[in-house]
């Protein structure tokens, strides 16, 4: 049992050091991107006007100040603008390689701490942690079999890495048999679900950072990070980031109902605004909001990629304030 | 017919624009007189703008009762905070900060917010009611405007190809209309029925708290072993009842607690206790019948119509106080309350009767004593492996006989004299179980006789559970179903040229719908192939650029 | 539930009651409970139901053992109008109507209205320590055990506060009720009264 425990930790500082290594390959991937980006965009507009999909125009418009990308139907949604990045280098392919058995480490340290505790693992905040990153780049992948987001490797290798080094040196604690207040299904179901939500909710977040970059970055011509002119352009960013992120808000919603059931078979009422209610409903509300301002005018484009950013935080918000420093009955930190 | 939009929806102008329909509803700007004002106030409060205004602001108003404690959750947290922050609470008071979820301003937004959806939900039900009975609409004149505009030539006759579409389209679960030589086709009304579910279980969830809650009610007990809690006003600790709460709607049954059995296991490594399983053995009594019950902690039990809850568990040492002739003044078990993850206790006891004076005593038990170098306990164990107890006593006036309530679970020592431990000058009182020691000044003795545990249950009775979790469900059903059903429109023309006919197709999404395009390609390779199934591709797409 | 008048000055608040049809209202116990005192049980604010002989409930059984020994049921009171009073010894206002209690109990001693102690949470040892202290003639009921009295007493007029004081009719049924502190005595006696002018 102590040794499935050492093989968990092995694996997690493993996937660690391969995550490390993608990283830098991703980073040096964008970074050489925008040395090769003023070739591709000569080669841009002829493309996208064999492609037809008017988006040179749209974003032009979206990217004008003070205009706030009215996107008008059907010209942007139906870009069917091949979504594969141009300029993608080779570096790429070995570090979504990286990421790929990176990964799949991770995931060995998930299934044995799982085994070493004879119980899911995903009952402090380390294990949460290890488990919700897990599914975030698991889901990161299974993204990128739909459609190529890789140049979103950085970001999300970056993120993870950094997520994985503080639960591990920080929040560390040994396994533990499961505690009377956790003893139930919706242990299982509810926290599942959460750090899915949380999973696809930082891929949006990624996508949404990009696309308010790429705004940037059309607005301001040949100016700043130029590898961003080899992603998609902004309106499909956005639509993507809006494709993933309600798939997070119902899993949110979920998690939320699954919360709420428990608690009332845990804490004897299904809703009583503890800390962690408060802050799971105000994170459903804003991403509530975020499809809102979707569909409202002068709140799509970048007002409505704002909000989804900071849907997300308010994720990484609640996962380590609040559970650090809140006072609440979803104490179950471990620390 | 068009889904019914607000007016700053992003799709209200494509639709005005793209349509044809001569019953889609146009919204013309009211004339500013008399009612006018009032219609406006009304549109801008149904306006998506102000709903999503209102819905960030209630985000942002849901914040500070996560930052200060609440009187609904835990009233003895805010009196806590009174204590500390003596200054800053009556301003925080002031601003309904307490009592954040109850207050005016966000009871506000939320009544605005829900105003403004009930405002926005209505008409459209009224009219997706009558859209769903509905033909699909004319076609548009000039389908090259539209999405995945293509045209193709097949043989046969317009008959034969419009037949052939309306089979496909079918098939494909459309609703279909013929209009002269082309059809006009729509499918994906569930899209706007789910985002009606959506919505309208949010404000059934609002209504079955708001009415239902007001009969609930949850009240705490805590329960020594060997005694009894009957559901009566009178029994309970403490008690929190729903605005429209009536005593008489308390059902009569007893709930004795018999055994409470914790489980814990050590961490070899930490040598931390880790409590496995806390399980309270108690009796019911209800309707003259008695039967034998285990309430866990995420397993409540349902007795009549209320659910009961394991919230917590301690020891409750007995203590005899006998006065300088040896009589018994006191003895019964006293509930202490767990500090740390190895049940160290703290209790209060008082003694107002039957000594010299009236004594008030601060106890510390430690189920697993261990002296500390400093001389001070520690408990190493939750389990009662050598129990030991110490007590600080005082005496003076308790505060019990001016009828005034006094919080049962601490001693104010203002104005009582301590007559053990602290700066005294004499020891605490140590006690091991069946130990006694004098009470100094001749008050008496103390013994600590005997061990029991308690549990602190709570008795919940809620008629909203069953509502809100239906509405629930249904919101659930009408999100999923509302994002990721395509309402999509599909256009086929048909004219005859020469040997056989020329086919335009196109589409028009209503909502996010990345795959209507490829949808109408689909489409037109689908009817390709039932008009002539050998054809070759020979269909050019002209896209629109 | 109809009211029968018990006293002429209390015949408006009475009326009161009778249309909320309670006495201890839902906004009364919501504010002790967000007042977080911590005090350990629901006080009454001295409330008090008078029940018509039409509307009283089914007569009351019970049968429990007493502080000074023996068992007491409701076979030993049949016929008679008692008086019950739910308490412990660390609830500040039970000790402070035990006197006036006491003094009630000594003046319908000789009219056959025995009182009855129903202690809800203590001991025999605190009970009997509390009674040595305030000079209560009369026993009491260790109902903490098993709550057997006041399950008995449950229904629609049940000791809703603590303490409760009842007054029971010739049949065994509660007559008349007092929440919380006994501030007038004098409203007791009118009730007892009451109860024991009515016909057999």
């Amino acid at each position: 049992m102590d040794n499935l425990v050492a093989y968990s930790l092995l694996a997690v500082y493993s996937a660690m050091g391969v995550y490390t290594v993608a990283f830098v390959l991703f980073t040096l991937d964008l970074a050489r991107r925008s040395a090769a980006a003023p070739a591709s965009r000569i080669a841009r507009p002829a493309a996208s006007l064999v492609g037809g999909s008017g988006v040179v125009a749209v974003e032009g418009d979206a990217a004008r100040p003070g205009s706030v990308a009215v996107i008008e139907k059907p010209a942007a949604e139906s870009d069917a603008e091949p979504s594969e990045p141009t300029g993608a280098t080779r570096y790429q392919r070995a570090a979504y390689a990286l990421t790929v058995i990176g990964w799949l480490l991770h995931f060995a340290a998930v299934v044995t701490r799982g085994i070493a505790a004879a119980r899911v693992p995903w009952v402090n905040m380390f294990e949460f942690g290890l488990t919700a990153t897990a599914m975030g780049m698991g889901v990161f992948l299974l993204v990128t079999l739909w459609k190529d987001v890789r140049y979103l490797g950085a970001y999300i290798t970056g993120f993870t890495l950094l997520a994985l080094g503080i639960v591990t040196v920080n929040f560390y604690v040994d396994v533990v048999p499961l505690p009377p207040a956790l003893q139930s299904a919706w242990l299982v179901i509810h926290v599942l679900v959460a750090s899915l939500a949380t999973g696809f909710f930082a891929i949006g977040a990624g996508l949404s950072i990009m696309q308010l970059l790429r705004t940037r970055a059309a607005a301001r011509g040949a100016e700043g990070l130029r590898f961003l002119q080899t992603l998609p352009g902004a309106s499909t960013l956005e639509s993507l980031a809006y494709r993933v992120n309600v798939v997070g808000f119902v899993f949110w919603t979920f998690t939320l109902m699954a919360g709420a059931i428990w608690a009332e078979r845990a804490w004897g009422r299904y809703w009583g605004w503890d800390t962690k209610e408060v802050w799971t409903f105000i994170i459903w509300t804003l991403f509530a909001g975020y499809i809102h301002a979707r569909a409202t005018r002068g709140w799509r484009g970048s007002r409505s990629a704002w909000l989804a950013i900071i849907g997300f935080s308010a994720v990484i918000f609640n996962f380590t304030v609040v559970n650090l420093f809140f006072k609440g009955l979803h104490a179950y930190s471990g620390l | 017919m068009e889904p019914l939009r607000p007016s700053d929806h992003f799709d209200a102008d494509a639709i005005r624009a793209e349509s044809d329909d001569a019953s889609a509803i146009r919204i013309v700007q009211p004339r500013l007189r008399a009612g006018g004002y009032l219609r406006f106030a009304w549109r801008q409060l149904t306006s998506m703008r102000t709903a999503l205004v209102l819905l960030l602001l209630l985000t942002v108003a849901a914040i500070p009762g996560s930052l200060v404690p609440q009187r609904s959750a835990d009233p003895n947290g805010v009196v806590q905070y009174r204590r500390n922050n003596p200054d800053l609470f009556p301003i925080l008071d002031g601003l309904q900060l307490f009592d954040t979820y109850t207050s005016v301003w966000f009871s506000a937004i939320y009544l605005l917010l829900f105003v403004s959806l009930i405002g926005c939900i209505i008409p459209r039900t009224l009219h997706h009611a009558r859209a769903l009975r509905a033909e699909p609409p004319k076609t548009p004149a000039r389908l090259q405007r539209l999405v995945g505009y293509q045209t193709a030539d097949a043989p046969g006759t317009v008959d034969e190809a419009l037949d052939a579409a309306r089979a496909e389209l079918r098939r494909l679960r459309y609703r279909v209309a013929r209009y002269g030589d082309s059809l006009s086709a729509e499918r994906g009304y569930l899209r706007e029925t789910g985002n009606l579910v959506f919505h309208a279980s949010l404000v059934g969830i609002l209504a079955t708290v708001g009415f239902a809650g007001g009969f609930g009610y949850n009240g705490q007990k805590v329960i020594v072993e060997g005694d009894a809690f009957i559901n009566q006003l009178g029994t309970y600790d403490s008690f929190n009842p729903g605005r429209l709460f009536n005593e008489a709607r308390l059902d009569p049954f007893a709930v004795a607690l018999e055994e409470f059995v914790p489980e814990y296991a050590v961490d070899r490594e930490t040598g931390m206790p880790q409590a496995l399983d806390y399980t309270a053995y108690v009796s019911v009594t209800e309707d003259g019948t008695t039967r034998r019950e285990q309430i866990k902690v995420n397993e409540p039990i349902a007795i009549a119509g209320t659910t009961a809850y394991l919230l917590g568990n301690g020891f409750a040492p007995t203590l005899t106080v006998r006065d300088p002739d040896g009589k018994v003044v006191f003895q019964q078990p006293t509930a202490y309350l767990p500090q740390d993850s190895n049940l160290t206790s703290l209790g209060v006891i008082k003694i107002p009767d039957g000594l010299a004076e009236q004594v008030g005593m601060i106890s510390f038990f430690y189920p697993s004593a261990l002296p500390l170098a400093s001389g001070a306990l520690t408990s190493i164990f939750p389990e009662p492996d050598q129990p030991v107890l110490t007590l600080n006593a005082f005496t003076g006036d308790l505060g019990l006989d001016a009828g005034v309530p006094r919080n049962a679970y601490a001693l104010n020592t203002d104005g009582l004299t301590q007559i053990t431990g602290g700066d005294t000058g004499v020891e605490s009182l140590v006690l091991g179980l069946g130990q006694s020691a004098d009470l100094p000044n001749g008050l008496g003795s103390v013994e600590f006789t005997s061990l029991q545990r308690f549990v602190s249950l709570e008795f919940h009775h809620d008629p909203t559970q069953e509502g809100v979790l239906i509405f629930a469900i249904l919101l659930l059903a009408g999100l999923i179903v509302s994002l990721w059903v395509p309402r999509r429109r599909l256009w086929v023309v048909a004219t005859g040229s020469g040997s056989g006919v020329r086919l335009q197709y196109a589409g028009l999404a209503r909502g996010d719908d990345p795959a209507l395009e490829s949808a109408v390609a689909a489409f037109a390779k689908a009817h390709g192939e039932r008009l002539a199934p050998a054809t070759p591709p020979g269909a050019v797409a002209e896209k629109r650029v | 539930m109809t009211i029968l008048t018990a006293s002429r000055v209390a015949a408006l608040v009475v009326g009161a009651l009778a249309l909320t049809g309670c006495s201890t209202g839902a906004d009364d116990l919501a504010a002790q409970y967000r007042a977080g005192t911590g005090q350990g049980y629901i006080s009454g604010d001295g409330a008090y139901t008078v029940v018509d002989e039409r509307d009283r409930g089914e007569p009351v059984v019970f049968s429990a053992t007493l502080d000074t020994g023996g068992t007491i049921s409701t076979d030993d009171l049949a016929g008679q109008v008692y008086v019950v009073n739910f308490w412990y010894a660390s609830c500040p206002p039970c000790r402070v109507e035990a006197p006036d209690l006491e003094s009630l109990a000594q003046e319908f001693r000789d009219v056959g209205v025995p009182f009855i102690g129903v202690n809800i949470r203590d001991t025999v040892a605190v009970s009997r320590t509390f009674a040595d202290e305030f000079g209560v003639s009369y026993s009491s009921i260790i109902d903490v055990n098993d709550g057997g009295v006041r399950l008995a007493f449950a229904g629609e007029v049940a000791p809703n506060a603590v303490p409760t004081t009842l007054v029971v009719d010739r049949q065994g049924r509660v007559a008349a009720r007092i929440s919380g502190l006994l501030t007038e005595p004098s409203t007791l006696r009118a009730m007892i009264n009451d109860t024991l002018a009515e016909a057999n």
